[in-house]
């Protein structure tokens, strides 16, 4: 029988109770782990996982107030302050499902409940350091996003019909959807679908039929899933969005709340049932929404002050600019004083506030502090907002102001549609809509005559200058995508023709990073990709 | 009388009463584990009161886990989490928490499941079943305890047998037809019946869903406790 140890593991236990922190760690004393340390909250958790890398986390799902343990996960994954060799246990007291139904993103490699021997706990930690084991040539791919290795290795094990074939089909499955490849996805997703009901191979299935733009398709799967599982949270969130393609908005609506009812504590779901109740002018269920996601806020990795900013302009609908204001200071206070991010929220929010009031001069004020703190973090400001923020400039008078930023924004986007859309609507709203037609057109014009002047220095083999003229448009426009990508795509070239691997495969793969954050659905991206990795593959 | 209306939303309540007792029993267990391994058999006297103790423990955490699932159940509140388990290896983890209590009633035990079987079942809640099922058996086998297990298109079947005087014929029943008539009320064993028959209806696959039966094929016309998972 083979001897199992701990011996130079690094483990971590988390339980807000002190007696169960001390009987865990003495239940592993036999094992010699090299390390054990203990936290008692999300923060001292936090504080360990950016210290030291574990190998094991054993954590208590109920914290009492503040983060939970699946909170702890998802900023340990998300942050990457955890190897991705490393075993996440949640202990749990009760039925796990609600926690694998209203999880989004991550979910922890096993569950225990409470309570539990020495022997079970010993024996699920074995497994699951035994199942990363086999699947570390896996996972250290997937987070080299080496996708097509990835899938040959999962190939390669279940070729062996292996013990967890379910769990590498699965891994296969998120694998070709990260590739675009959807054909193959609901291939295989069918064929799994015939033996059995399987939850995740229905989602999958769902969301190809999504990315194929075959919206009712992925309606009818996404609606039978709740219909099985009322509580599948991730069901009704992909629900919503094929309901939003179909502008069935109200519905969509309908569906989210619902989702919330699932999982509360969810802040992307708060959020996405915020931007939905605003879309369709419900402002109070918006104010609610973003208010709750700023509450959950206080304890999640993922807090933003945006979620401020929309309490504070669903304040403004209903006329209540005091209450709009105090929400501004609970912003600030909640960032400090010196995160631009929120600086250039609060500003700009109070500048909306202080001209619904009829404060011309307090508004003026806080839209030039805005600006200088829009300076600082324009690319990490999302086109929308950027829009208030040049419609507000406007408004004051700030012409030259709002000239620059529409024209920064066009370039980033020049074919996106619906924000092209909106930017003659502020000039029209302005009762410029002439000059602002032409400011916009000479801009597309500029980022298509770069464009094009890129395009025929590739066509004419001219690979390195092509590949400098892409750069230096993409310094000036860096949220472009078409640019984005061809910056990509010339360097690729370059690759194909001289195999100057060293240089570009890394810069490449930053631009197409870029590409994919900008626009998750862009089909060029895993082309684009995939002639990397098949280069890489062929250099190796 | 209306004042009585408003009360407790118990489900909150549960939630936190659950997280203290859930606690408590783990020190309590976790701590008896502890001391009964400083005194083995044999060496010590107080080694059989450990042993007393440590079942009575466990027995009030089935007892929780039992009720907190109906209670679950009986309000839609529970959502199986179905994983694919390979079936031997489940049935060995449980076997490890009553093989001390089977060893000190002297009863021997034997598992009949192939390496390769895999279900499709929510583990806590069948675990809870089976442990339940194994509880009353310390009382009513006789020496011997067997869980065979088949695989046949539609159902993995869990069979758990004992050599003991077997189930009272108004306990008796092999299809999912008789199983649909269990209700709570009829006895003490009632409850552990219902959560058992409640369990299995959870699970469900292609419009096929679990049940159990129960028969008196057991071992030397023993007891026959099955449950049928799609």
């Amino acid at each position: 029988m083979k001897f199992w140890s701990l011996k130079g593991k690094k483990v971590l236990i988390v339980d807000d109770f002190h007696e169960m922190r001390s009987l865990t760690r003495t239940m592993l004393t036999p094992f010699s782990p090299d390390t054990v340390k203990v936290a008692k909250d999300g923060p001292e958790a936090i504080s360990l996982l950016e210290e030291i890398k574990f190998d094991i986390v054993l954590c208590d799902y109920n914290l009492g107030a503040g983060k939970d343990g699946q909170q702890i996960l998802e900023e340990a994954r998300h942050r990457s302050l955890l190897p991705h060799s490393a075993v996440y246990i949640m202990i749990t007291a009760e039925n796990t499902s609600r926690m694998v139904m209203g999880a989004i993103d991550y979910l922890p490699d096993d569950y225990i409940s409470k309570p539990f021997t020495k022997n079970q706990l010993q024996a699920r930690l074995q497994k699951q350091m035994e199942k990363k084991e086999s699947l570390l040539e896996i996972s250290r791919a997937i987070s080299e996003k080496d996708y097509v290795n990835a899938i040959s290795l999962c190939d390669a094990q279940l070729s062996t019909n292996p013990k967890n074939r379910m769990e590498l089909c699965k891994t296969k499955v998120e694998l070709l959807i990260k590739l675009g490849k959807y054909e193959a996805t609901e291939e295989l997703c069918e064929k799994l679908l015939e033996e059995r009901d399987i939850p995740w191979a229905s989602m999958s299935l769902g969301q190809a039929r999504y990315h194929q733009k075959r919206f009712e398709e992925a309606e009818e799967i996404f609606e039978s899933l709740i219909r099985d599982n009322p509580a599948n949270a991730a069901a009704h969130d992909w629900l919503a969005q094929a309901l939003e393609k179909l502008n069935d908005n109200e519905r969509a609506q309908e569906v989210m709340s619902a989702a919330i009812e699932i999982s509360p504590k969810s802040i992307l779901r708060q959020r996405k049932l915020a931007a939905i109740a605003y879309k369709n002018e419900d402002y109070a269920h918006a104010e609610k929404a973003s208010k709750e996601a700023a509450q959950i806020g206080r304890h999640s990795c993922y807090k933003k002050p945006d979620d401020y900013s929309h309490v504070a302009k669903c304040m403004l609908k209903r006329d209540a600019a005091k209450d709009a204001l105090s929400i501004v200071s609970k912003m600030k206070s909640e960032f400090g004083e010196d995160n631009p991010e929120s600086n250039f929220h609060a500003s700009l929010t109070e500048s909306l506030i202080y001209m619904e009031m009829g404060d011309t001069e307090k508004s003026t004020a806080a839209v030039e502090v805005a600006m200088a703190a829009f300076a600082k973090i324009s690319d990490q400001v999302p086109a929308d907002i950027a829009m208030d923020l040049a419609d507000t400039c406007l408004a004051l008078g700030k012409k030259d102001e709002a000239n620059d930023l529409i024209r920064q924004l066009v370039r980033n986007h020049h074919d996106n549609k619906d924000i092209l859309d909106r930017t003659h609507r502020i000039y029209e709203k302005a009762g410029i809509a002439d000059e602002g037609k032409a400011l916009i057109k000479n801009t597309c014009d500029e980022v298509i005559k770069v464009n094009n002047e890129g395009a025929k220095l590739l066509k004419e083999g001219k690979l390195e200058e092509s590949i400098e003229l892409f750069i230096e448009a993409a310094k000036g426009m860096p949220e472009n995508v078409i640019i984005n990508l061809n910056a990509a795509y010339s360097m690729i070239m370059q690759m194909q023709k001289t195999g100057m691997m060293n240089k570009y495969s890394r810069r490449a793969t930053k631009y197409l990073d870029k590409v994919h954050v900008l626009d998750p659905g862009n089909k060029k991206y895993y082309q684009l990709m995939e002639m990397i990795q098949k280069l890489s593959s062929q250099a190796a | 009388m209306t004042g009585f209306t408003q009360g407790i939303d118990y489900s909150t309540v549960l939630a936190s009463s659950i997280h203290d007792m859930k606690n408590s029993l783990s020190l309590l267990l976790g701590t008896l584990d502890e001391v009964t391994q400083q005194c083995p058999p044999g060496a010590c006297k107080s080694s059989r009161q450990f042993s007393q103790l440590q079942y009575e423990g466990k027995r009030v955490n089935d007892h929780l886990v039992q009720l907190l699932a109906l209670y679950r159940i009986d309000n839609s509140q529970y959502f199986v989490n179905i994983s694919e388990n390979n079936v031997s290896d489940f049935l060995a983890e449980i076997m490890l928490e009553h093989q001390d209590m089977l060893a000190y009633r002297n009863i021997s035990f034997d598992i009949d499941c192939d390496d390769d079987i895999y279900g499709f079942f929510d583990r806590d809640l069948i675990a809870g079943v089976i442990t339940n099922i194994i509880n009353n058996l310390y009382v009513y086998s006789d020496n011997r305890m067997l869980i065979q297990v088949e695989n046949n298109d539609a159902y993995l079947v869990i069979h758990i047998k004992d050599n003991g005087k077997g189930y009272p014929d108004n306990m008796l029943c092999s299809t999912e037809q008789q199983q649909k008539s269990i209700s709570f009320s009829s006895g003490s064993t009632g409850l552990g019946l219902y959560f058992a028959a409640r369990a299995a209806e959870m699970h469900k696959n292609k419009k096929r869903n679990g049940y159990i039966s129960i028969t008196n094929d057991g071992i030397d016309n023993g007891g026959c406790f099955s449950i049928h998972l799609p």
